[in-house]
C-alpha cells in the first residue's frame, strides 16, 4: 500500500506491488498489457504518479479484479489482518507475549 | 525492430535502449548537462575570438566543438529517453505530462535569454558602447544552438524521466 506524496497530500494507494508479487508478475508484463512504459507502472506502485482512469482501469482489468481492489482513496488494511482475521484471543496472545 | 515501424518509433526505441542505462541517473544527466551549458560557453568565447584567431585555428576548433557537441547530445537524449524530443503518439500518458512540462520550463528559458539577446543587440547599435564585429553572430549562432539544446538540458537538469 503506497500513498501519492504531492503537495504532502496523499492522493490515492494502490495494492499493485503485493498483486503484482503475488502473480508473479514483472513491472515490463504489465506495462507492455497496458500500454505504458514499464518506468510508469514503478512510478505509479511508489505513488508518484496519478494513473488516468482508463490506465487504472486497464491494470485492473489485467489483472481481472475490480478497480477498487488495486485502487483507493483510502488506505487498505493489511492484507494479513484480512486473512486472518484478528480475535480477542489472539491479541491476548501478543500482549501476552 | 520490425520494418513497419514510423521513424518516431523507432527513435523511442533507440532511445530507450537498454545499453544507455548507465546514462540514466540523475547524477550522470546533471553533469551531462552542465558539460554541454559549458561546451556552449566555450563556443561562444570561440565565436568572440574569432577575429584574432588564426582561420585553421578556429576551424580546428569549431569542428571539436561540433563532434563533442553532437556525442554530449546524444548521450543526454539517451538519458532522458528522448522524452523532449519524441512525438506525444509514442509516449505513455506519464511522459506526455511531463513533456508538457519540460516545454513550459523551457519557455521560459527561452524568453528570458531571447530577452537578454534582443537587450544587447539593441545596445550594439549604439555608438558609446565599441563591441567586437563577430558579437551579433556569436549571439545568433548561440542561441540558434540554445534553442535546439534547452528542452533536453530542462529535461536533464528540472525533471524526473
Amino acid at each position: 500500500m503506497v500513498k501519492q506524496k504531492q503537495d504532502e497530500q496523499p492522493q490515492f494507494y494502490t495494492r499493485l506491488p503485493v498483486l503484482r508479487a503475488e502473480r508473479g508478475v514483472s513491472r515490463k508484463d504489465i506495462a507492455e498489457a497496458v500500454g505504458v512504459h514499464y518506468q510508469t507502472i514503478g512510478y505509479l506502485e511508489r505513488g508518484e504518479y496519478s494513473p488516468s482512469l482508463v490506465l487504472a482501469l486497464r491494470i485492473a482489468d489485467f489483472l481481472r479484479l475490480p478497480l477498487d481492489a488495486v485502487f483507493s482513496l483510502q488506505p487498505f488494511a493489511a492484507m494479513s489482518d484480512q486473512i486472518y482475521p484478528r480475535t480477542a484471543t489472539t491479541d491476548r496472545t501478543i500482549t501476552e507475549e | 525492430m520490425p520494418q513497419n515501424l514510423s521513424y518516431q518509433q523507432r527513435r523511442a526505441a533507440r532511445l530507450d535502449d537498454p545499453a544507455f542505462e548507465y546514462l540514466r541517473n540523475p547524477r550522470t544527466r546533471r553533469r551531462l548537462a552542465y558539460s554541454l551549458i559549458a561546451l556552449l560557453v566555450i563556443e561562444a568565447t570561440t565565436f568572440a575570438l574569432a577575429s584574432i584567431l588564426h582561420v585553421v585555428l578556429f576551424v580546428a576548433i569549431v569542428a571539436v566543438l561540433a563532434c563533442v557537441m553532437v556525442m554530449l547530445l546524444g548521450a543526454l537524449k539517451a538519458s532522458t529517453r528522448g522524452i523532449e524530443e519524441l512525438s506525444p503518439d509514442v509516449l505513455d500518458e506519464r511522459q506526455s505530462q511531463l513533456r508538457g512540462e519540460i516545454f513550459k520550463q523551457s519557455y521560459w528559458v527561452l524568453a528570458t535569454a531571447a530577452l537578454v539577446s534582443c537587450t544587447l543587440i539593441a545596445l550594439m547599435g549604439q555608438p558609446w558602447w565599441e563591441l567586437p564585429d563577430a558579437l551579433p553572430f556569436t549571439v545568433i549562432a548561440l542561441m540558434l544552438q540554445v534553442i535546439v539544446t534547452i528542452p533536453t538540458v530542462v529535461t536533464a537538469l528540472r525533471v524526473r524521466v
